[in-house]
């Protein structure tokens, strides 16, 4: 070929170079692409006959309603992951289990919503905040110590009320906080705009421009270092774990609403809520050993997640969509932990 | 020039067979049975213990494979999962193919050791996280034997692996005959691990994975058998939990890897790697089956079982890191 | 080894160097840091390929760039890190890998351990060492016991060349003593010893020839009784640097020696101990003074440091910065005080080497960037800009990763760190570690600088000793926790180097 051709080529292929290492390092811009590579999938698959039902916007609006809890909770453990030493959080399905019953007694025994929903955030502030303690200051493995929580506290939420859940007529009343209103002909679940919009705005502006949100990072990137930049360790990594339960804390009132009835096994039914809510940290870029992840990966993994989840459930019959939710789970686990590993090797 | 001051310092305790955190277990164990024995007049009778021990194999089992996977600093949190694959394929087989127990035990074990490559493999070779290997297993497992279940529980399985169940005909001389597989597979590799260069290379993995592959450890070939054996001794433990047949329901191993987990982490095995014994995880595994039964024999809610176990985690644990730190600051 | 060369990239680590240890002979190997000791040894133990020159053993060849050659070759390496397995035995760390095996229960091989156990015995004894400890966990010893059985563990397997890298940089009087008789032993046994050593009094009671070392050039070869502590420290060091190398401020003026009698010192410490670690440390330093404490490997120089910053406090003493006494238990009390510290190791305590310039800049400082919990980026961008100008950090911007910069660059971030808010002391410890000569002589220039302003009362920690001569208005050296001779701008680096070493004559 002609000099001026092998030039375009290598121009070509730097441009290809650069593109590749922007969509590895950019979480959540690549998360968008797949997003749409999924949306468009399931778009053909419906013009195909082969959806039992149309996978079209109004569809896909009130699919977010399994978004609220996913994203909520994946942020939680954003926030423990980030704070490194090996951070995670096995419990917070069992917060919102504990927590969710706390607030169902508190609304069957006539208090007022407002101020039971106050109860069961500061319920889930408290179990995370033992989890805290544990961990940063008592020196557990967070791995152990949130499954010792995780077994002590979903343990409570059963005992609570013999294993049966609450649903008298005050808690029914909540799933008014969780039906869908009208956007442009669409329903759209009002929680999404009540409580999970502002939710990832705060839990964003606290990580991304807080002053605890530098500590955070710097904590979990390397904690000698921050120790030598005079930061407490200690307290940063227990903020983190009651921030993660405070988040559970309101899961717990999402729950609860959104099933007119306080579940002692909310949050630990089948594998848990925990389990979920880690994969989707992870695909959100969320690295293992602390330090890294952002927000806005999570969240755009956490979309992710569920409309391939609600397209899954339409293109098989009966409960075989649900078990190939699991497939897609594992799949995309496995696939974001090689991600992270190639782009943090390449360009970290 | 040997008369020079060589004795830097007074004798210490040579490394014993038996830890120190494993006869505290011991103790522990002794004192919850005499206690539970007095304050009940049903604890320490056979049929109660034989149904302790008989509840405790399928966790005592897993467990050895686990903690071979824990020593290296891993986890494997699919093992639920795993059993539920095994639980659902071989109770189809015996129920729809007349496959006698033998071979069923086989089948069971082969798959098993199947289910557990994909995990060491990722591993080891995949160089992934174990735990985020792991859970995606957790799922895709599932996926597997939900699939198979094809949305039905499996109903009317003949008792042809009676003999591992824990009904009379699986006991020998009274004891369950899963417990005494346990005991002899668990004893065989207590001596492994104590006796074969190869099953010491396993704490080597775990306390620094660089430094053993530096001197020649086989680290890819430990952290493949760790996990192949894990699945191979959840072939047996779903046998074991088949049993004497009956019903096999989709929700099959839930919740087990915790258990497991529990078992080996009260057991004295430390989460971190290097540092662990099959005898402690039998103890803890115990302890889990003693405190279950305590707890139902006791008239309290059996929901407060997880909460002892949690607090049994959390002093196994924190009795362990006090005595590591007290070592540190010699 | 005949003849050997290395490069790094454009600076000549070795220059031709010719070296010998014959069987059953203990050869000091001594030289300044950077005078190509460790780079010598790296290449004899296989970890690092030589570009020129030969290493043979025995009268064999050695193949470069192989540990296992060398290792197969005999010739093994104990460094100050003893990489051992806590959870195992000492027998068992020995073995490990190479584990002796006999046949047992139908042919299958599994661990002779009685075999194994006989030869660690054996094998202790035979050092000087009790011999009970093979069946000790090695987690259960004192690190000195730990690299006595790395040595042990070294010696098990190759039998001809054993290199020590500061083996009593760590170790007590008495424990020097038992690596002596394990070295006399081996000695004995017929294996050469390279002794690597800052400890120049040391050599003449363990070395039988000395090697000195001095910017990749062997300057002598002799046996040790020829020569003085004050001899070997001379030929080390080389010629006495000019009277006016001082570091030339950007004001152009040259640093007036001990300008600084102003009435109340910026830092005063008084009788300052840890337990185990150093004792009695007085210390007084006014504003624009650089007191540099300089000491060896396990002086425990870098500990006093650690406890002026609280990161390893000291159990007695007291602290006083500006005639105020001062509780340092955490570094947050340290910086509340106006103490700033530059940590001696920069990837492990200094860095976020994934984060950028202006977030390593500003982890230190986030409450004074912020208002109300909130952080001001601009503001920490301008800080971030105006330092890197200040401190010619070479990068695109502040947004740029640290883990992209040059050492040097990276070790001026973390410098620059601690110049957000001017502090009142700054402890730096090994400021121009691991930094390029151009990056050095910026920071030199900083820390004058900073010092004649009259703000900041500095204390120099570091190994590096034209370095120190250069900076300081006062050197005090420091041997075995304590503080032992004092010197002023304008004495020889011998002097002190001997002081250091441990030079009985030299005492003030």
């Amino acid at each position: 070929m002609t000099a001026a051709e092998s030039t375009t080529n290598a121009r070509e292929r730097a441009r290809l170079a650069h593109l590749v290492e922007y969509l590895l390092t950019e979480r959540a811009v690549l998360l968008a692409v797949l997003l749409v590579v999924v949306l468009v999938w399931f778009k053909v698959l419906q013009a195909g006959q082969y959806l039992v039902a149309p996978y079209d916007l109004g569809y896909l609006a009130s699919a977010l309603e399994s978004l609220v809890p996913l994203c909520l909770l994946a942020l939680a453990e954003l926030l423990v992951i980030v704070s490194g030493r090996g951070g995670i959080d096995l419990s917070v399905g069992a917060i919102v289990s504990l927590a969710g019953m706390a607030f169902g007694f508190c609304v069957a025994g006539g208090w007022p919503v407002p101020l039971a929903m106050l109860v069961c955030l500061a319920a889930g502030t408290l179990l995370g905040a033992v989890n805290g303690v544990l961990t940063a200051y008592l020196r557990f493995p967070p791995l152990i110590a949130t499954l010792a929580t995780y077994y002590a506290y979903s343990s409570l939420a059963m005992v609570s009320n013999d294993r049966a859940p609450i649903s008298t007529e005050p808690v029914q009343r909540l799933s008014a906080l969780t039906r869908p209103i009208d956007v442009f002909g669409l329903y759209v679940p009002r929680h999404v705009f009540t409580i999970l919009l502002p939710c990832l705005v705060l839990v964003w502006l606290v990580v991304n421009r807080s002053t605890y949100g530098r500590k955070l990072y710097a904590v979990g990137t390397n904690d000698v270092a921050a120790t030598f930049a005079a930061l407490s360790v200690a307290r940063v990594r227990l903020a983190a774990y009651t921030g993660a339960g405070l988040l559970a804390g309101v899961v717990a009132v999402v729950t609860v609403a959104q099933f007119a009835s306080a579940r002692p096994d909310a949050g630990t039914v089948g594998n848990g809520m925990a389990l979920p809510a880690i994969t989707i940290a992870v695909l959100g870029g969320v690295a293992i050993q602390g330090g890294i992840g952002t927000v806005g990966g999570v969240a755009m993994a956490a979309l992710l997640v569920t409309w391939l989840n609600a397209g899954l459930l339409l293109a098989f019959e009966g409960s075989e969509g649900s078990q190939y939710q699991l497939l897609a789970l594992g799949v995309v686990l496995v696939g974001s932990a090689l991600l992270n590993t190639i782009s943090l090797r390449r360009y970290g | 020039m040997t008369t020079v001051a060589h004795r830097l310092q007074a004798r210490r305790p040579a490394a014993r067979p038996i830890e120190g955190q494993e006869l505290a277990l011991l103790g522990v164990l002794v004192v919850l049975w005499g206690v539970l024995g007095l304050a009940t007049d049903t604890f320490l009778t056979g049929s109660n213990l034989q149904a302790i021990l008989f509840n405790v194999a399928p966790i005592a089992l897993i467990g050895i494979g686990m903690t071979a996977v824990i020593v290296t600093a891993g986890i494997d949190v699919s093992v639920g999962s795993a059993v539920a694959v095994v639980m659902v394929v071989v109770a189809k087989l015996i129920r729809d193919v007349g496959v006698p127990a033998p071979l069923a035990v086989l089948v069971a074990v082969a798959l098993g050791v199947c289910l557990g490559a994909i995990n060491g493999g990722l591993v080891a070779f995949g160089r992934i996280h174990p735990i985020i290997v792991t859970f995606a297993t957790l799922n895709v497992f599932r996926f597997v034997a939900l699939r198979i279940f094809d949305g039905r529980q499996v109903t009317g399985v003949p008792d042809t692996l009676g003999s591992l169940g824990g009904g009379a005909d699986g006991r020998i001389w009274g004891l369950p005959t899963a417990w005494l597989l346990a005991v002899l597979l668990g004893a065989a590799m207590w001596w492994y691990m104590r006796s074969w260069p190869t099953g010491r290379h396993l704490y080597a993995v775990g306390g620094d994975v660089r430094a053993a592959r530096l001197a020649g450890v086989r680290v890819r070939r430990r952290l493949v058998f760790a996990y192949v054996l894990t699945g191979a001794l959840v072939g047996l433990a779903g046998c074991v939990l088949i049993g004497s047949g009956g019903l096999v329901s989709q929700n099959a191993g839930e919740g087990l890897e915790l258990q497991v987990i529990a078992a080996v982490v009260i057991g004295g095995t430390s989460i971190m790697g290097g540092r662990g014994t099959v005898l402690g995880t039998m103890l803890g595994a115990l302890l889990v089956g003693t405190v279950t039964s305590a707890v139902t024999l006791l008239g309290w809610p059996s929901e407060l079982t997880p909460l002892f176990v949690g607090v049994f985690i959390l002093v196994a644990v924190g009795a362990d890191l006090v005595r590591a730190r007290r070592r540190k600051a010699r | 080894m005949a003849g050997v060369v290395k490069r790094y990239g454009g600076v000549q680590a070795l220059r031709g160097v010719d070296f010998e240890v014959r069987g059953g002979e203990v050869h000091a190997l001594v030289g300044e840091n950077g005078a190509g000791k460790s780079t010598l040894m790296r290449i004899l133990a296989g970890a690092e390929r030589a570009d020129a020159g030969t290493v043979a053993v025995a009268g064999e060849t050695l193949a470069g760039g192989s540990t296992q050659a060398a290792i197969a070759a005999g010739v093994a390496a104990v460094y100050q890190e003893p990489a051992l397995f806590g959870e195992l035995t000492v027998a068992e760390n020995v073995f490990l890998g190479r584990e002796l095996r006999k046949r047992s229960l139908g042919g299958l091989r599994r661990v002779d351990w009685a075999a194994q156990r006989r030869r660690v015995t054996e094998l202790l004894e035979r050092l000087g060492l009790d011999p009970s400890l093979a069946d000790v966990r090695v987690a259960d010893l004192a690190v000195a016991e730990q690299q006595l059985v790395s040595i042990a563990k070294a010696f098990a397997h190759s039998a001809r060349v054993l290199i020590l890298d500061e083996p009593s940089a760590i170790l007590t009087d008495r424990e020097i003593e038992v690596l002596f008789g394990v070295v006399r032993t081996l000695r004995q046994e017929g294996v050469g010893v390279v002794y690597i050593s800052h400890r120049l009094d040391e050599l003449a009671r363990i070395s039988d020839r000395v090697t000195v070392l001095r910017d990749g050039v062997v300057v002598a070869t002799r046996p040790t009784r020829e020569l003085s502590v004050r001899a070997v420290a001379e030929l080390m060091v080389g010629h006495e640097l000019p009277a006016d190398n001082r570091v030339r401020a950007a004001t152009g003026s040259t640093s007036a020696a001990g300008s600084t009698s102003a009435a109340e010192p910026v830092l005063e410490v008084r009788r300052l101990g840890r337990a185990g670690v150093f004792e009695d440390v007085d210390l007084r330093v006014g504003a624009g003074e650089i007191v540099a404490l300089y000491g060896l490997v396990g002086s425990g120089v870098a500990d006093i440091a650690r406890a002026l910053f609280g990161v390893a406090p000291a159990d007695r003493g007291t602290v006083s910065v500006d005639g105020r006494v001062v509780r340092l238990r955490t570094p947050h009390d340290a910086t509340r005080a106006g103490i700033a510290m530059l940590p001696g190791n920069r990837a492990v305590q200094g860095v976020f080497a994934s984060k950028s310039i202006a977030f390593n800049l500003s982890s230190a400082h986030l409450g004074y960037l912020s208002r109300w919990g909130w952080l001001d980026r601009a503001r920490e961008r301008r800080v971030a800009e105006r330092l890197m100008a200040r401190l010619r950090v070479r990068a695109r911007g502040p947004a740029m990763l640290v883990s992209a910069l040059s050492g040097g660059n990276q070790q001026k971030t973390v410098i620059a760190r601690q110049l957000v808010r001017t502090p009142r002391v700054l402890v730096l410890e090994e400021p121009t570690q691991g930094v390029d000569v151009g990056a050095k002589e910026e920071i030199h220039r900083i820390v004058t600088e900073l010092a004649e302003s009259g703000s900041s009362a500095v204390v120099l920690v570091s190994s590096d000793l034209p370095e120190v001569l250069r900076l300081a208005t006062r050197v005090l050296v420091v041997r075995r926790g304590k503080v032992v001779a004092e010197f002023d701008r304008g004495a020889r680096q011998a002097d002190v180097l001997a002081a250091a070493a441990g030079d009985q004559e030299r005492q003030r």
